[in-house]
Parts: structure tokens; sequence; C-alpha cells
């Protein structure tokens, strides 16, 4: 289980687990980190054993993998389970990772001298995966799509024989616009993927940054609303108004969006399950708490 | 007198062009499907969905109207395959076509296309204009003045405008060009501006106190998007070309319930206008009460005052002039008396 005292939170209709077709949004800032949010996800995912796909723009494997064991969980054994699995976003994105075939350790030759025992040759180190070596976001797209498809056919059914959910998140998704690709395209991209992921009953969640410093900036802005204006869920996790404090680390709120006003209206969303509020947290060595208000336990 | 807003709910007043600017904080869409569902039900819905998936939106179209659906959401970039630009008819009798938004010229065909091959009259909904201005703001009026050009006496077209937004034009460096915001309105009859009414009811809050809070910058609060209700500030024009404004609300039971039009006041409280509120201040501190003599007239006392001619007082029967005879002596100066000083 991840954080017991955030599920309680969260929509109740397919607890542990979110409502499948659905797209949550986490938006964060610089001073308070939203990351630990995700670890709650896959955590809760993994250990009811359903398929997770992770594409770390911001985060490595090791991180993912450490924060894990935190949690009680292993992600090692999953991914050779095969429900989890890790899309290295940092490191191999575009081909800028390419090898370089100048730089690569060729296989040393055989020397010319005929006795003795032959020399080992030292083998090359794999070429590392790229994803997408094209500057399209498109090709990115494709590659997280035959992942998931892949994912999906081999793990459809869970153990008591009932459809897996599926859980695509992608950790920052401010990255792709630091990497030069343009707002229309990575909110195309977060459209798409929010698309394919409800054919696969799955949730797509994903995490962008949203300072007030950055708004100024039309790709940024533009980002943050496109994105908010598509989620079904939103998550914001800033600092406190007050400045910081040793018991509190940050504000929580749950929020409705244009989107979610829809559902509402169309009656697909009971009135209490995603209440309007703002909640605080404080970040444990293993767990994180999450309280109402004025309720920590260092004012208690 | 009813107000503005039902009156163009229900067309009593005619308006062609009906746009609804709304931001993250308070969602226009809700008003926008109402204003659709009371179109005529003889008329055809054209619905161009560029925001939202269309099955998120036929549900809450009210009415029995024949719906014609142009889907520019589930593939906006044509990174699927594409479909052949045709309308199609869907398992449930609307008639379906997908077309991707990577260029407005070429959705603007389609869009066109899907419109004139209507027979019958047609209320037109964009579900957001926002996703075409971000791809060209230029041919996104195109597109608007295509449409106008195809509608009849009755039809009339309903878009909503993210106005907080960023579109084509503010990506590029040098902000001469004219904000689509303003231009839009130019163009519309009737621009119906949302507003939070929370938001509202704590702008009056801090009006009282005299003092404004600081609030943390955040892109939505917890009180962004209520279902219950929404103020919205309308401008119409007639076709006489006078221009009505009036500021409204509307009002909900339930988040499924009707959509009831209310006076602004009902929803966020009376609005605290300054001079009324100096003209309290003032009322409330009449100097001329607890006094030992009497500062007041009586009605017969007041007439005999302004009766009374006052001496000196005389009404002047000619106009004013002034006669000049340049004498001899005059000096004229045709120098810049002030020629000395820096102005």
């Amino acid at each position: 289980m991840g954080y017991l005292s955030l599920e309680s939170h969260l929509p109740p209709s397919h607890a542990p687990l979110l409502p499948p077709g659905d797209y949550f949004s986490i938006t964060d800032t610089q001073a308070s980190d939203g990351n630990f949010l995700l670890h709650h996800f896959i955590s809760n995912y993994v250990k009811a054993d359903q398929n997770v796909v992770l594409v770390g723009l911001a985060g490595i494997l090791v991180h993912y993998t450490m924060v894990g064991r935190k949690l009680a969980i292993n992600l090692a054994t999953a991914r050779t389970k095969g429900n989890f699995y890790f899309v290295d976003g940092l490191t191999q994105l575009t081909d800028y990772a390419a090898p370089n075939k100048d730089h690569i350790a060729r296989p040393a030759e055989p020397k010319p001298l005929a006795s003795g025992p032959p020399s080992r040759t030292i083998p090359a180190p794999p070429p590392p995966i790229v994803l997408c070596y094209s500057p399209k976001l498109a090709d990115f797209y494709r590659v997280l799509e035959d992942l998931i498809k892949n994912t999906v056919s081999k793990n459809s059914k869970g153990p008591t024989g009932q459809e897996r959910q599926l859980c695509l998140i992608l950790d920052d998704l401010s990255v792709l616009l630091n990497c030069g690709w343009s707002c229309r395209d990575v909110l195309a991209l977060v459209r798409y993927l929010k698309l394919l992921v409800s054919q696969h009953n799955g949730t797509l969640i994903t995490l962008v940054h949203a300072d007030g410093v950055m708004a100024e900036e039309p790709s940024q802005d533009g980002l943050v609303k496109g994105v908010l204006y598509e989620a079904d869920y939103i998550l914001d996790v800033r600092g406190l108004d007050s400045g910081g404090s040793r018991d509190v680390h940050g504000q929580l709120s749950m929020l409705h969006g244009p989107g979610y006003l829809l559902r509402q209206r169309s009656g697909q969303v009971k009135e209490n399950e995603w209440p309007a509020l703002t909640l605080h947290y404080k970040i444990l060595d293993n767990n994180v708490e999450v309280f109402a208000k004025g309720y920590s336990s260092g004012v208690l | 007198m009813a107000p503005l807003l039902e009156k163009i709910l229900s067309a009593k007043e005619v308006s062609p062009f009906v746009l609804i600017k709304d931001t993250l904080e308070q969602s226009g869409q809700l008003l926008g499907l109402e204003l659709l569902s009371a179109s005529s039900p003889d008329h055809t819905i054209v619905l161009i969905c560029a925001e939202s998936a269309p099955s998120r939106i036929l549900p809450l179209i009210k009415g029995k109207h024949r719906h014609v659906v142009v889907d520019c959401y589930s593939n906006p970039l044509g990174w699927l395959e594409a479909d052949t630009p045709e309308l199609k008819k869907g398992q449930d009798g609307n008639e379906l076509v997908t077309v991707p938004l990577r260029s407005v010229r070429k959705a603007t065909k389609t869009i066109s296309h899907a419109i004139s091959s209507q027979n019958s009259h047609f209320t037109i909904y964009f579900d957001s204009l926002s996703p075409f201005l971000a791809v060209s703001v230029p041919d996104t009026f195109n597109l608007i003045r295509s449409i106008t050009g195809l509608l009849t006496e009755t039809s009339r077209i309903i878009a909503l405008h993210h106005e907080d937004v960023p579109d084509a034009a503010s990506f590029q460096p040098d902000g001469s060009n004219p904000l689509a915001t303003n231009s839009l309105a130019h163009v519309a009859t009737t621009l119906i501006t949302l507003k939070n009414s929370e938001a509202i009811r704590q702008d009056q809050e801090d009006l009282r106190k005299g003092v404004v809070a600081a609030r943390e910058f955040s892109y939505l609060t917890v009180h962004g998007n209520a279902w219950d209700s929404a103020v919205c500030e309308i401008e119409h024009k007639r076709k006489s070309g006078k221009v009505a404004r009036e500021t409204n609300a509307y009002h909900l039971g339930a988040p499924t319930g009707d959509l009831v039009v209310v006076n602004v006041w009902d929803v966020v409280g009376d609005m605290p206008d300054i001079d009324k509120l100096d003209l309290e201040e003032s009322q409330t501190a009449d100097p001329a009460a607890n006094l030992s003599f009497n500062l007041n007239l009586t009605e017969e006392q007041r007439r005999a005052k302004n009766d009374t001619v006052l001496p000196y007082l005389k009404t002047q029967e000619t106009s004013g002039a002034i006669y000049y005879e340049p004498d001899a002596a005059d000096d004229f100066d045709d120098d810049d008396p002030d020629d000395d000083l820096t102005i």
C-alpha cells in the first residue's frame, strides 16, 4: 500500500487503483516536488499486480527502485515478471545518446602473433537503446504505443482472471518542452496517450511544473493550461503560502478542472467523490502523511 | 424585466454569433451547451469538438436534434492513420467526420463542406476556438468568416474561447499582433464573459475591508469550476446597433439539475459600489442631527427663500462682446511671450 492517509482522498470507485480511462494530472512547483505522489501510484499498482509503464523523463530507474524498496515493493521482480516496464527517457530519449561510432570500444584486433593463447577480446558494450532517433515526437509516441500494446497483450489477465488495469506514468512533461518540442506537440502526445491508455483499461498520470515565474513564458504557460484543460482529475502540490515549516512540507490540493465540471454535469461522477479541497502533507522516511489543514501532528 | 441572458437563451434576442469567453478558473462549457440545447428542434447541430471528446459532449445536449459531429479531438496532429475527410453515418444516427487539426485551412474545407451539405437550419457549436487559435490566428478568422458566410437567417454560431490560453501569435516575439480575444469580441454579436462567483465574492470582501489579501500564484484554485453558479457579463449588440450590457448569473440546484438564470446579486450578494459606500458613509454622519437649534427649513420657508430676488443680481439680457480699437501708440508684439520657457 502506498501512503495510507492519501488513499482516502482519492476516488474510491476502484481503490486502491484509479478509475480506468481517466487522466490524472499532477502539477508541482520548484519549492515542492510532486514526485512523491508518483511513488504512491506505482506502489499501489505494483502491489495489486497490475501493469505499470513508467516513462522516466526526470528520474532514473535506480531512483524508483530505491524509493520502491522504502515502500516495501520490489520493482526488480516486477520487471522480470513483466508487469512493470521502465522507459528510460532521461538518457535515451533522443539521439544525443546515440552511439558515436568513433567512440565505441572496438573489439581488439587479433594479434598477428600466432603463438600463445588467443588474447581475450573485450566485448563491446551494447549500444544504448534510443527511443526515437527522429526529431518528431510522433515517433516517441509510436515507441510507447508498441510497448503498451506489448505489455498488455502479454499480461492482460490477472491471476484471478479479470482484466488487468494499466497505469502509464510520465514523470515530467516539462522536460519534453525543454528538449525542444513545441507545446502543441507535447499536448498532442498527452492527448494521444490518454486515448491509447483508455483503450487498454488504463490510467494516464503525468507531472508538469506549474511555477508562477514560468507562467510568463507562453510555451510553459500553454503546456500547463493545456494539460489542466485535458485532465479529469488535478492534484496540485505547492509550498505553503506562509513559507516553510518543520512539520508541514507543503500543501496538496484536489482541484476541479473544466473537464471535471463536464463529467459532473453528465452525472458520471458522484458529488463527493473528489471534493475540491486543500490538504497539508509531510514527507517521512518511508511514508507521506496527508492531513487536513491545521491538523499537523506537530501542532496538535 | 427578464435578465438579458435569459432572453438570449430563449432566442428572444437574435444573435447569430454568441462568443463565450472563459478561463481555466471558470469553464463556460456548461452555459454553452445550455445555449445549444435551447436551439429550436428543427435545427441540425454541427458540433465541432477540438477540446473534449464528442462522446463526452453529446450526452449533454438536450433535445432531439440531428447531430453532425466534426471530431478534431481524437487525432489532433494526424499521428494516427487518417480517415477520408467525409461525413459518415455513425451507429447512433449522427454523422461523424474526423479531421486532424494540423492545418486549420484543411479543417476549414471539411467543416464548411459538412455545414453546406445540410439542408435544414443549423446551429454550430465550437467546444473551444482555442485549439484552432493555437495553430494559426489568421486561419481561424478565415474559418469563422467562411462559416458566417454560410449562415442563414435563423442559424447561430456558439463558440467558446479560453482567453487565458496562449494562441499562436503569442509565441512570436513581436507583440505587434492584435490580441485574438479582442478581435473575436468584435466579430461576435454577443459576448458572454464567465467569472467565478467565489472569486467575485472575495473581491467584494476585499473592497469592503479596503485591503487586498495577497494571494499566491496558482493556475487553478479550490473554488475553480464550481458546478452551482457562475457570473456572466454580457455584451449584446442588437441589429439596430444598440449595445446592451448586463451582468447576470446562473444557478444550478444540483450538478445535473436545470440551469436557472438569476440576478447576479442572488449569487454573489450585493455589489458594493464605491460611490454607494461613500454615500452611505456620508449619510450616516448627518451633521444636522442632534443640534440644539434648527437648521432645517419648512417647505414654505424654502419656497420663500428660493423666490427672493437678491440685490445686485440682475439678469443679463444681451450677450457680452468686447470692442477694441487699437490706439496709435499700441505696440504689437508678435513674439511669443513664453518663448523663454522650455515648454
